[in-house]
């Protein structure tokens, strides 16, 4: 079937088989090597994408739902405000930019800060127990979110 | 163990179709005629790795239905479409639903889980472990059922029919979640697990009531995750409504010990019969035990 959707800002029209998930989508026909796949089942958050602003596991997702909606991949926020405090965040406290977690804990924090311009701790843990982190320690993180939110609405 | 293609199962036999009906006429008439074609919702359950989807000759999505997508409040209920994701119901906020059912909805797996998972979704798959099917059974919901030919509605009590199975004839598709909207001034949810939030729980309990002047006027309690469907029993309730508290030991003994009758629990890898046996009577008799300390103690 023909899957028609913007995806990291770009309009695309690309030939997907019906049970294909969005997960193989993006990976094996777009490329987007950010976008894995571990658990399979929702769980590890690895494949985590954000469907029309909103965090979504793509491995769940049959590619046929993503027809006439905006797919983001960590790719996409390259201009984004908030991945760039983030960044910086993680470079400055020499936090490892690990390609299993951390394409995920960036996206359902921008999730976060576009909805909720001051997150509360409590919102903040809800949105990061999304992904399972065993690298940087959810704590850090926590402190990277409320201090990027406090720097950017000051 | 990052590559897809290693991971995900090879997809088998023939490439399969998908209808997506954008109205209800749309989707009954294409059910009567394919009624073999797997009704997807949100494809949490039905994961495309998994074999429901694979297996699958015809899919028809029922997320594009507009109908199924609405929520109506009136004075009297909710009706609650159940091609709805679970965080749009959620959004609707804490005070416009009941707060059995809030509490419910939000124990369903993770936020971006629930931004995909439907609560028709959740009923359909007849899961014994399901929370909000638990709080549904205590608020006493009903089911609207169609099929092309009229419809008819079914309370929840008698939509699951064992563990995986469903009350749901050939070409009858759920079109309608239809949640009384009473007064209760208690209501507690809560959900047991032995293996953390990630595992299914060992057991499910759901009570609401009306108490005032020290005596209960009303109360309900359902048990999810124990048998193979939920359990909610009248005969137990029924002695309670119009009793003074505090309750008494002799009183509080005997709707335990009618509950453990009722009791013929799953057998899991998550938790043992007899822990989930002993479980559910100790969480009702802590629910009753709290009543007497109405109005001291708040729920």
């Amino acid at each position: 079937m023909l899957l028609r959707c913007t995806i990291n800002g770009e309009e695309k029209s690309l030939e997907v088989p019906p049970r294909k998930s969005l997960l193989r989508v993006l990976r094996e026909d777009l490329g987007l090597k950010s976008v894995r796949g571990d658990c399979h089942s929702g769980v590890c958050g690895s494949c985590l994408v954000l469907l029309d602003g909103d965090p979504v596991h793509s491995c769940l997702v049959p590619a046929f739902r993503a027809e006439d909606t905006v797919v983001t991949t960590v790719e996409g926020l390259a201009r984004s405000r908030v991945y760039g405090a983030l960044r910086s965040f993680l470079s400055e406290n020499r936090l490892p930019y690990c390609p299993y977690c951390t394409p995920g804990l960036l996206l359902v924090v921008t999730a976060l800060l576009q909805k909720n311009r001051n997150p509360n701790a409590a919102d903040i843990r809800e949105a990061l127990s999304e992904i399972l982190c065993s690298c940087k320690g959810y704590s850090t993180f926590q402190d990277a979110v409320l201090q990027t939110s406090r720097n950017r609405f000051r | 163990m990052g590559d897809a293609r290693r991971q995900t199962p090879v997809q088998s036999g023939r490439p399969g179709k998908i209808h997506r009906p954008q109205h209800l006429n749309e989707l009954l008439a294409l059910y009567s005629r394919f009624p073999d074609a797997l009704l997807l919702a949100g494809a949490t359950g039905a994961t495309p790795a998994g074999e429901a989807l694979q297996g699958a000759e015809r899919i028809i999505d029922l997320t594009t239905v507009q109908e199924l997508k609405r929520i109506r409040r009136t004075d009297r209920f909710m009706d609650i479409g159940p091609a709805l994701t679970i965080s749009r119901i959620l959004s609707t906020g804490r005070h416009v639903i009941p707060r059995v059912l809030y509490d419910a909805l939000r124990s369903v797996g993770s936020p971006s889980l629930r931004n995909c998972a439907t609560l028709g979704g959740n009923l359909a798959l007849a899961s014994p472990y399901s929370c909000p099917m638990t709080a549904l059974l205590a608020l006493e919901s009903r089911l609207e059922l169609r099929t092309t030919s009229g419809s008819r509605w079914l309370p929840v009590s008698r939509f699951a029919a064992g563990h995986g199975k469903t009350s749901l004839r050939r070409g009858e598709v759920l079109t309608s979640i239809r949640v009384p909207l009473a007064e209760w001034n208690l209501g507690v949810f809560k959900r047991v697990c032995t293996r953390g939030e990630l595992a299914a729980p060992a057991v499910i309990f759901c009570g609401i009531g009306r108490l005032a002047k020290q005596e209960i006027q009303d109360l309900r309690f359902a048990i999810g995750a124990v048998n193979p469907t939920g359990i909610r029993d009248r005969r137990i309730e029924t002695p309670l409504v119009g009793q003074k508290l505090p309750l008494s030991g002799r009183e509080i003994d005997g709707v335990c010990a009618q509950l453990g009758e009722l009791i013929e629990p799953v057998s899991d890898p998550f938790s043992t019969p007899e822990y989930r046996r002993i479980t559910a009577v100790r969480v009702l008799r802590w629910f009753i035990e709290e009543l007497n300390r109405y109005p001291v103690y708040s729920f």
